[in-house]
């Protein structure tokens, strides 16, 4: 059983040994008594079935609850593609690779249109997150202000709370502009490298200037108005994560969230997953060393993962990796509906129109291949990191080998990482300390993939 | 959805016939004189009128509100009605209670004002302070006021601010309240921090607190609320408080706007340096929802709670009064909030109203004090009510 790949042991900071089991989601202090359980495949204990071996999730149950119903699908997250624009030429974007019309921007009437669709076609729960993207968003910020009253009226209409979210470059601000993000409350990421050097080497202008300049003056005139948080791609995977945290946080960011850029598997070298090992291990430790001194760094994805730790994963298990294709979905200046927003374009992923229907069938065919229990032909079943990952992100994995069932080796690997340098923070700190993830409010992350 | 509704001080005037030795507006009055002109009182209803609130709660305050004539009050709130017809309005009057007459007595009744009356405690306690210029006391005529309200059936919440004297008297304190009753409620409140003055040393504001709830908790003839402590108990309950104190940010906040003289608004008559905006401007929409000023203020409140994330009590305290935390220090009766916490928890777990894992789960049976187990009841049902709207 300890070689088993559903458990993994590990020291804390004070040298402690411990076991987390993938099956029960729980982390115990590994004493002998588990040590001699575990070693014994005939031994029975109830207590020790009930924390380490006995499985969260029933795989046939679950994928008969995925057969087809009659009932409408839910809908609580919308990605609206405004715009096709950009007004920068970042070497990395993943929407330059499909065949974009540059010129598309959504019109009023598509965005009318499509709330009527949502409320025909979906059922809704008691708050929605709406997003605006791109191209970038600000670039058609009259359609902007006219979506917020629309949706504030649907969501009047319908008893349910809007909450919004923008995703932009950052290089568009004026005085009207902040003082409507500000008043909406608009969740605000903006896209940014690190510094200088690092960001102006890939998020350049159309000319090939640099951008970073520009973002650094407009988030300092945001910044005491509203939170901003750094939507970080990282390219290099040598990054120095803490210093990357703290350059940020520095120039008025209130949190910073990172993600590795997309490369397929095989472009990926096993130096840069050594890199990625180590610099993710250093945040870690600095992390730590910041709550034993009573401050809390506003890292994403250490935060989440603790929030989650702490209240037992029993209680947000991910059977899917995020909410796309489930409850969450992009729409683009034509009305088209996609699983999310990062397959604008794509064709094979593109379920119907807001004028023409919503291909159900697709959507459930989708969730039961995709369900954790099958991805990687049933390999996630096995993983000790399953329930708290949910699976590769489609899109990655399509990326890589057009087949979005498939898991990549990089997502699998960062997953755990990052499992594992949690595991590591979490059982390092006091009890007292603990009790800090029972006073953040845990954060919806369904329109945004862990990686 | 819920109806949508503002609290509104107006600081009708600054003028008072008392000179009470911690009043933190002493110096105001002396540098701004005057009475809020009808000009502003007109802007102020307009302003309200064109906003999407369902309801308005007005409380005039000051100085000493009753300085004004009644019949600047009638003129006052015909304009209120001209304007606010179609909006619930009420209206409250927070005073020292030594200016009480035919009337004033004749106005709450005719629109319904609910009073709020200054009485510190018992006289020592109350004299302490609460005096006239010439350095009397004004227990006396304080006491004799009530008399005359309870007379004319005029009901009466009582504020009362405690200090270093409190505790000298704070066994004989509950009792006091308990001989003038009946009364609407008691708002025990501990005074704010000002920079030359500290009426109550740190950790005398637990001592107080617990010696009153010790018997107000067990009254099970009690027939009014304290608000301070009933709101601690609810917190601890894991519900939300009212209490401005227990608010996660304040200044975040939409449920309360102070306005002053010349129709200058701030989210709170003790935070007039945050400017929302004026009435003779901007829409009550403006300086409640849209107001910059509120989103710069709130980020830095935001800021100097950060850390208190730390503490067990944080989902219950929620950092504490800005006005009680100087940049850089912990909030001032930060080690006696915590002291609080911890006493009541206890005394809930002891009577098993509270888990021994520290839960409610929903039974009121064991609370002692009736008053206190109606308001969980209550709660307790409006929280049922949301839950089966969503």
């Amino acid at each position: 059983m300890l070689s088993d790949s559903n458990f993994i042991t590990f020291l804390n900071k004070e040298g402690k040994q411990f076991v987390f089991s993938g099956k029960t989601g729980l982390v115990l202090e590994y004493e002998d008594s588990i040590l001699e359980y575990l070693q014994k495949d005939d031994l029975k204990d109830e207590q020790y079935e009930e924390y380490l071996t006995k499985e969260l999730v029933d795989f046939n149950d679950l994928k008969k609850s995925l057969e087809r119903t009659d009932e409408k699908p839910y809908l609580t997250a919308v990605t609206y593609f405004i715009t096709n624009q950009c007004n920068l030429n970042c070497s990395y974007c993943y929407e330059k690779v499909s065949n974009v019309d540059d010129s598309l921007r959504m019109d009023f009437n598509t965005l009318k249109d499509s709330i009527k669709f949502i409320e025909q076609n979906f059922k809704l729960k008691n708050s929605m997150h709406i997003n605006f993207f791109g191209g970038e968003p600000l670039l058609n910020f009259e359609l902007m202000k006219e979506s917020v009253t629309l949706l504030d009226e649907f969501g009047k209409r319908n008893n349910i709370f809007i909450s919004y979210g923008i995703t932009t470059n950052g290089t568009i601000i004026n005085d009207e502009i902040v003082e409507f993000l500000a008043n909406n409350n608009i969740g605000i990421l903006v896209s940014i490298d690190g510094t200088k050097e690092i960001h102006d080497s890939n998020r350049v202008y159309h000319s090939g200037k640099g951008s970073y300049d520009v973002i650094v003056e407009n988030v300092s005139k945001l910044s005491p108005y509203v939170k901003l948080c750094a939507r970080v791609t990282i390219e290099n995977y040598d990054t120095d994560l803490v210093n990357l945290y703290n350059h940020l946080t520095d120039i008025g960011f209130s949190e910073v969230a990172f993600s590795y850029v997309s490369k397929i598997d095989s472009h990926i070298t096993q130096s840069d997953y050594d890199a990625v090992k180590t610099t993710l291990s250093s945040l870690a430790e600095y992390f730590l060393n910041q709550v034993k001194e009573k401050h809390l760094p506003s890292i994403k994805i250490f935060i989440d993962t603790l929030i989650n730790l702490h209240s037992g994963s029993r209680s947000d298990m991910r059977l899917f990796p995020c909410g796309a294709a489930k409850n969450y979905f992009a729409i683009d200046p034509k009305g088209d509906i996609y699983v999310c927003h990062r397959f604008g374009n794509m064709d094979n992923f593109k379920w119907g129109n807001i004028y023409e229907g919503f291909d159900e069938k697709k959507q459930l065919d989708f969730l039961r291949d995709h369900v954790l229990c099958e991805r990687g032909n049933g390999e996630c079943r096995e993983c000790w990191a399953k329930y708290f990952c949910g699976g590769a992100c489609y899109h990655s994995s399509y990326d890589s080998y057009d087949d979005s069932t498939k898991n990549t080796k990089f997502h699998c690997f960062y997953m755990k990482e990052v499992l594992k340098n949690s595991l590591y923070i979490y059982t390092s700190l006091s009890t007292d300390e603990k009790k800090i993830f029972d006073n953040i409010e845990p954060r919806q992350n369904i329109y945004e993939p862990i990686v | 959805m819920s109806k949508s509704s503002v609290f509104v001080i107006m600081n009708i005037t600054h003028k008072c016939n008392l000179s009470c030795g911690y009043c933190y507006y002493a110096d105001e009055m002396n540098k701004k004189n005057g009475v809020m002109s009808i000009e502003v009182i007109e802007n102020v209803f307009k302003s309200f009128k064109e906003s999407s609130l369902d309801a308005i709660d007005f409380c005039f305050h000051g100085g000493e509100p009753l300085t004004v004539q009644p019949d600047f009050y009638e003129q006052v709130f015909e304009l209120s009605d001209k304007f606010l017809s179609d909006k619930e309005v009420s209206y409250s009057i927070q005073t020292n209670g030594t200016i009480i007459n035919e009337k004033v007595i004749e106005l709450m009744k005719k629109y319904n004002i609910e009073l709020g009356i200054s009485l510190d405690g018992p006289e020592k306690v109350h004299n302490y302070f609460r005096k006239y210029k010439d350095g009397k006391g004004s227990f006396g005529e304080v006491i004799k006021n009530i008399d005359i309200l309870k007379k004319n059936n005029v009901s009466f919440g009582i504020l009362s601010v405690c200090n270093d004297k409190t505790l000298e008297f704070s066994k004989e304190y509950y009792p006091f309240f308990k001989s003038i009753a009946p009364i609407r409620s008691l708002d025990l409140i501990p005074p704010d921090c000002v920079e030359s003055q500290t009426i109550l040393s740190k950790g005398n504001l637990s001592k107080i607190f617990t010696d009153i709830f010790n018997q107000w908790f067990y009254d099970n003839s009690c027939t009014f609320d304290i608000r301070f402590l009933s709101e601690t108990v609810k917190v601890l309950l894991g519900f939300q408080s009212e209490l401005c104190t227990y608010q996660k940010n304040c200044i975040r906040s939409k449920s309360m706007v102070s306005i002053d003289i010349n129709g200058d608004v701030s989210p709170c008559d003790n935070l007039t340096h945050i400017q929302l905006g004026n009435v003779k401007q901007n829409s009550a929409d403006q300086f409640i929802s849209k107001s910059l000023e509120r989103k710069r203020y709130g980020m830095i409140e935001d800021k100097r709670i950060n850390d208190c994330v730390f503490c067990e009590w944080f989902k219950q305290c929620n950092g504490g009064c800005t006005v009680n935390s100087k940049a850089g220090d912990n909030n001032y009766y930060c080690s006696d909030f915590k002291k609080i916490f911890s006493y009541v928890k206890n005394e809930l777990i002891k009577n098993s109203i509270l888990n021994f894992n520290g839960k409610f789960e929903g039974d009121v049976t064991n609370i002692p004090n009736p008053k206190l187990k109606k308001k969980i009841e209550d709660t307790l049902k409006m929280y049922e009510d949301c839950y089966l709207k969503l």
